[in-house]
């Protein structure tokens, strides 16, 4: 109960602060007060909740809901699909799930046998990037407020800022420095439950005036449809009123980071690991290069893997997670004799404490900020009847967005939005190749193996081409 | 050029021609059938915004933009457009 009674006696410090969406607005003494009627309905046995609720003030009083009851929140993307959450719910023996704001818990009727937790875990989150299904990382509550007090430490993140979040509140980015820092400091927040156009932020960093914008890199990059010169007065006094424009350290092409500067200052990049927590901070990333200086309390160092010898980042922090509950084991083996977690990260820190990343030793998607393997796409299309074999990677379109492609070998003549249906019911939706080029025999090397350059060649003729033709 | 067809190009546009101007006249496969990602999505509504002066609110309006037809239709309903 750490956490819960933490950030209970924090925003009782702070009961006027003001906590927003694009419609209404609310105050931490309203949320607790909200918080307190919501955990009525959860006096039951101690049980395990996955949250999927979207960006909402009244996301912050389910979490205190579940927390108040004793219970063990599960934080997960809103875009999970049906099958994805069922996996979740027999990986990780869950009770309930809530996913809108009532706050209504659901029954899983989730029977058997389930792993344990660590008798220290107060909240899960979810990892994509290095196992096939989401990985469910159980944290402290203690690592938990570490990982808060240490970037509200950094940024200076106190009662006189508000941060507009369009991130997902689940997700390290926002949680570690939004979510819980604002919850413990009394800084306001603005939590827009819609995607991120341009239009949208501009809107509401018109009409709420934050102090920080937390966004992934995709709504960055949306802004550089607008130009200086066709914003009101009002809105570029707002946009320049930003003190911090926080996004992470995912790849921000210069003529974006360029624009953004120009409109309203430096994005900021934040280099987190879901399993460790905030790694880095790096203010103004112009010029510097790098990921910034590691936050205090971190160690990183760079070794060899024993079992290729790649060199990759070894990082310990006091916000680390403790294990996988749906993979006994597995965050274990991932943790160093000196207790630092072993990343897939490659890249160096400098003598005086900057951390340049240099790439990922395995092989990972990252479409707008979300990272996944290539794998967890491949193995849905793989399990439809007619699906023979399928190549997945990363293409990018002609006018440089990033995005999914897939080339899929089947045994019978199959529609391309058919097998897109088939896939938005199995993997959320930015898992969804936006290329899909079906056919009978991908391109294959004398060992049979698929041949890489061939097929992508034959994804990015997609461009191209009228999309009637994608269906053979 | 039809306000369909202008659509159809921003469509084509926001998408890399991953959505061609021609697959406007397909009425029933909706843009995510066809591959619009969030990211391409968004393109598409700032550009919709720029040409027709409109502000699409995304937390209630989503479901009025899966194809060529029902943005037009959406258009026409906020007085954006004439035909």
């Amino acid at each position: 109960m750490l956490l819960y009674e933490t950030l209970r006696r924090s925003m009782r410090r702070h009961p006027g602060t003001v906590v927003r969406s694009s419609r209404e607005a609310t105050t931490f003494a309203d949320l607790l007060r909200e918080a307190d009627a919501k955990a009525a309905a959860l006096d039951v046995a101690p049980s395990r909740v996955l949250i999927t609720q979207g960006n909402h003030p009244g996301y912050v009083s389910t979490l205190l809901a579940v927390l108040s009851r004793g219970h063990l929140p599960i934080l997960a993307d809103p875009a999970l699909t049906p099958r994805e959450i069922d996996e979740l719910v027999a990986g990780c023996g869950i009770d309930l799930l809530i996913q809108d704001d009532t706050a209504r818990p659901v029954p899983t009727g989730w029977r058997g046998d389930r792993p344990a937790t660590d008798p220290r875990t107060e909240l899960c989150r979810l990892t994509s990037g290095s196992t096939r299904s989401p990985g469910c990382i159980e944290f402290s509550g203690e690592a938990v407020l570490n990982a808060a007090r240490t970037w509200a430490r950094a940024s200076g993140l106190g009662p006189s800022d508000t941060s507009l979040c369009f991130a997902g509140l689940y997700n390290g980015l926002a949680f570690n420095t939004t979510l819980i820092p604002s919850l413990l400091t009394g800084a306001g927040l603005v939590l827009p439950g819609g995607l991120p156009s341009a239009g949208t932020i501009l809107r509401t960093v018109t009409a709420t005036s934050p102090t920080i914008l937390v966004a992934f890199p995709a709504a960055y990059e949306r802004l550089t449809s607008r130009q200086a010169r066709d914003l009101g007065s009002d809105t570029l006094r707002a946009l320049r009123g930003i003190r911090l424009r926080l996004s992470s350290a995912a790849p921000l092409p210069d003529s974006v980071a360029a624009h953004v500067a120009e409109l309203s200052g430096p994005i900021s990049d934040y280099y987190g690991i879901a399993e460790t927590g905030p790694v880095t901070f790096n203010e103004d990333p112009r010029g510097t290069g790098g990921q910034g200086r590691l936050l205090p309390g971190v160690r990183v160092t760079s070794r060899p893997r024993p079992s290729d010898g790649v060199a990759v980042l070894h990082v310990h922090t006091r916000s680390m997670g403790t294990k996988y509950l749906n993979y006994p084991g597995e965050f274990e083996q991932a943790i160093a004799p000196d207790g630092a977690y072993v990343t897939s990260d490659v890249g160096t820190v400098t003598a005086d404490g900057r951390l340049h990343l240099e790439g990922r030793a395995l092989p990972t998607l990252n479409i707008g900020g979300r990272k996944f393997t290539a794998e967890s796409v491949r193995r849905p299309l793989l399990e439809h009847p007619d699906v023979i074999d399928a190549f997945v990677t990363h293409l990018t379109t002609p006018s440089g967005r990033d995005c999914v492609g897939a080339a899929v070998e089947t045994v019978t003549e199959l529609e391309v939005p058919k097998l897109r249906r088939y896939l938005m019911d199995a993997v959320s939706a930015y898992k969804v190749p936006e290329v899909l080029v079906v056919t009978d025999r991908l391109p294959r090397g004398a060992s049979g193996k698929v041949k890489a350059a061939e097929t992508r060649a034959l994804l990015a003729a997609a461009f191209d081409r009228p999309a009637e033709e994608e269906q053979r | 050029m039809s306000t369909i067809t202008d659509i159809a190009h921003i469509v084509a546009t926001a998408t890399d021609g991953t959505i061609p101007v021609t697959a406007h006249t397909d009425e029933t496969t909706t843009f995510a059938e066809r591959g619009m990602t969030s990211l391409a999505f968004l393109r598409m509504v700032d550009a919709l915004e720029l040409k027709y002066g409109v502000e699409i609110d995304l937390e209630t309006e989503l479901d009025r933009l899966t194809t060529v037809f029902s943005i037009a239709a959406y258009l026409r309903d906020h007085d954006a457009v004439d035909d």
